[in-house]
């Protein structure tokens, strides 16, 4: 039998499947329909990546901020278990985890087994989180997937508020105005949040080594402004944002083993 | 299929009906005042109504009404209001909420004050208390409770700050004889002491029950004990519920019954209640989690000491009070926090950050690693003020218990 994670979270859904302690099939899907439609959708596509249909899957674990939407779940786990068991499978040398998705950032810190020892996580600010880069990226009438060239070719960081998106997004206007490049108003966009990342990383003792995920892990602007601000290198996993639907895949895969739902 | 399974909570009948008591404490002010020719002060935090009540005066603490403003889900239009006055949000959102509540005059359940007592215990509560003053047109005073900071030979508090607080009580007296035209009456301050020792006996017992596996008693119950400690401080009606609750707490723990049937997690609540979502508790026992103690009740009952000499009432109250946990250095909440953990054998400790509360927001690190380090206990940090329900989002926070509580598992 198969096994199945499902993370829903603000702006995206996320399914992984797994046969035999292996990927088999993945995808994520932007949530324009509501979370029990998504889930289904995304997790018809993993199926379809790993050749089979939802009958072939024995048990399915939701998660994220969505969770309790996800009739097809079999059960559902908290966001930071998953995220924890996600990282440590994928990279089992990884003892913090940051986590940067659309609108909230997580921080873990994991034992020697994978467990997670201490947490923490900005869920009242967007100045630390995806939907602010996609703001900037709005004002700037960039790509998202440019922010990152633009940042790393930046010959200087222009000075962006850290506190507050919304005055931040006021700041960019206001370099846009002057003529600041907009390498420059990117570079100083991914210090800000870097910051505000950083105050919440710090919470939990951070220990190498260090996974960044999430979808904001795409961007290696805002990758490599993080490391620099924490003092780590970090590791980016290939599809960053399916860190939390691996780790709940895995849950359900051993809920398979253990015979127990 | 994924939602918590609802547990059913065996709560205690005895604080089921202080809300009641409460009002009717309203009322029963209003109809002295109209009947008896009683005064009605309002007070900050540890602004001492056990004094008062041996003057012909009802006090009312403003910062619980700013509580049950938040409960009732009335408190952002007086916030708004008291923004638009000039009030920083940065500064405490009780006080905030109260001089807004104060602009629009509506009398919601307080009666206006003939007098108002503050303190510099906490650092906003002035700020409010110019501006309700005025709104009023009410005579004031401004304590000036010294901070508790041990001196480089011992541990011991300081006498001279001792020295200092009794004057400052003895100038409250004679500001209370002055707006009330009465002398103050020795018996009836002693029956206040008196009363006053016996709710914080009978609070002392029950917290000593809250080590029972099971608890018997949720963090509900504790919410609402703490606004009789609160408020109703050397009342004799607000003693005689508190022994009620004692003694249920104490058949319940008898019974072996706790406040959820399966209770798996027993959690301490550092800082602030969040006034607007008192159920929040309920929440942890629909997921087998019991808010075993809290700390806000250690302003005013002091489960480690803090009881009164009624043959010596001024200086023994300005002891208890200068060496509140609050008043000076972190080393004494840490020691009470450390206290807490081991007695009442907790598992995770949830810390309410309230932003804008500047004196218990404090510490947060320190007690976390503490902890942590001392007995393996995680705390989980929630950053929402305890008033304003402008930046809460329920799910979100519901979503991080549940990472919490699983962790813990």
């Amino acid at each position: 039998m198969l096994a199945a994670g499902i993370d829903v979270g603000a702006t995206s859904a996320k399914a992984v499947v797994l046969s035999d302690g292996q990927i088999v099939g993945q995808a994520s899907l932007v949530t324009g329909e509501e979370a029990s439609v998504a889930a289904r959708l995304v997790l018809e596509e993993a199926l379809k990546m790993a050749g089979a249909s939802l009958s072939d899957v024995g048990a399915i674990i939701a998660t994220g901020i969505g969770k309790g939407s996800v009739d097809v779940a079999t059960r559902s786990k908290s966001e930071v278990i998953c995220l924890g068991k996600g990282a440590a499978w994928l990279f089992p040398e990884t003892r913090t985890v940051i986590d940067i998705g659309a609108e909230s950032s997580k921080v873990l810190r994991l034992n020697d087994n994978g467990g997670v020892d201490d947490f923490a996580s900005n869920d009242k600010c967007a100045s630390g989180t995806g939907v602010f880069l996609e703001a900037a990226a709005k004002i700037l009438e960039v790509k998202l997937e440019q922010l990152a060239e633009l940042s790393l070719a930046a010959a200087n960081k222009a000075p962006i508020s850290g506190m507050c998106a919304v005055f931040a997004e006021s700041e960019i206007v206001s370099h846009v105005h002057t003529d600041t490049p907009k390498g420059d108003i990117v570079a100083g966009v991914h210090e800000a949040i870097a910051g505000r990342v950083s105050s919440v990383v710090n919470r939990v003792n951070p220990q190498a080594s260090v996974l960044m995920c999430g979808g904001v892990a795409r961007n290696a602007g805002m990758v490599r402004a993080l490391e620099l601000k924490i003092g780590f290198d970090m590791i980016v996993p290939d599809n960053p944002e399916r860190v939390a639907a691996v780790g709940a895949a895995l849950i359900a895969s051993d809920m398979l083993a253990r015979g127990t739902r | 299929m994924v939602a918590p399974t609802p547990t059913k909570r065996f709560g205690l009948k005895a604080t089921s009906g202080v809300s009641r008591l409460m009002k009717d404490y309203a009322r029963r002010a209003r109809k002295a005042r109209e009947e008896e020719g009683a005064k009605i002060a309002w007070h900050w935090a540890v602004c001492h109504p056990e004094i008062m009540r041996a003057f012909n005066i009802y006090p009312f603490m403003v910062e619980l009404h700013s509580a049950y403003l938040a409960a009732k889900g009335e408190i952002s239009q007086y916030l708004e209001m008291a923004e638009g006055w000039g009030f920083s949000r940065d500064a405490c959102t009780m006080h905030r909420a109260c001089l807004g509540h104060s602009l629009a005059g509506e009398g919601v359940m307080l009666p206006n004050p003939d007098m108002l007592v503050c303190t510099t215990s906490c650092d906003s509560s002035g700020k409010a208390l110019f501006p309700i003053a005025d709104q009023f047109d009410a005579p004031y005073l401004l304590l000036d409770l010294p901070w508790n900071v041990q001196s480089a030979e011992g541990p011991e508090i300081q006498e001279y700050r001792v020295r200092y607080y009794v004057q400052q009580l003895e100038e409250l007296i004679e500001f209370l004889e002055k707006t009330t035209g009465e002398k103050l009456d020795p018996a009836r301050l002693r029956e206040s002491f008196v009363q006053a020792n016996r709710m914080h006996s009978a609070w002392h017992d029950i917290v000593k029950l809250k080590a029972n596996v099971p608890c018997p008693i949720g963090g509900k119950d504790e919410v609402v004990a703490t606004g009789i400690l609160m408020q109703l401080q050397g009342d004799r009606e607000g003693a005689d519920v508190m022994e009620q609750i004692r003694d249920e707490a104490a058949e319940k723990a008898a019974r072996g019954e706790g406040v959820v049937a399966d209770e798996q997690y027993r959690i301490l609540w550092l800082g602030p209640y969040i006034a607007y979502d008192v159920g929040l508790s309920d929440y942890f026992e629909q997921l087998g989690a019991v808010v075993v103690k809290a700390e806000l009740d250690q302003m005013y009952a002091g489960i480690y000491g803090g009881m009164l000499d009624p043959d010596n009432p001024i200086e023994s109250f300005a002891r208890k009070h200068i060496t509140y946990m609050y008043n000076g250095l972190v080393e004494n909440r840490i020691e009470i926090t450390r206290r807490m953990v081991r007695d009442l054998k907790i598992d995770g400790i949830v810390y309410m950050s309230a932003p804008f509360c500047h004196l218990l927001g404090g510490g947060q690190r320190i007690i976390k690693d503490l902890m942590s380090k001392e007995f393996g206990v995680p705390t989980m940090v929630i950053d929402v003020d305890n008033i304003d329900p402008r930046s809460y989002n329920p799910d979100l926070i519901h979503s991080r218990i549940e990472d919490f509580l699983e962790m813990l598992g």
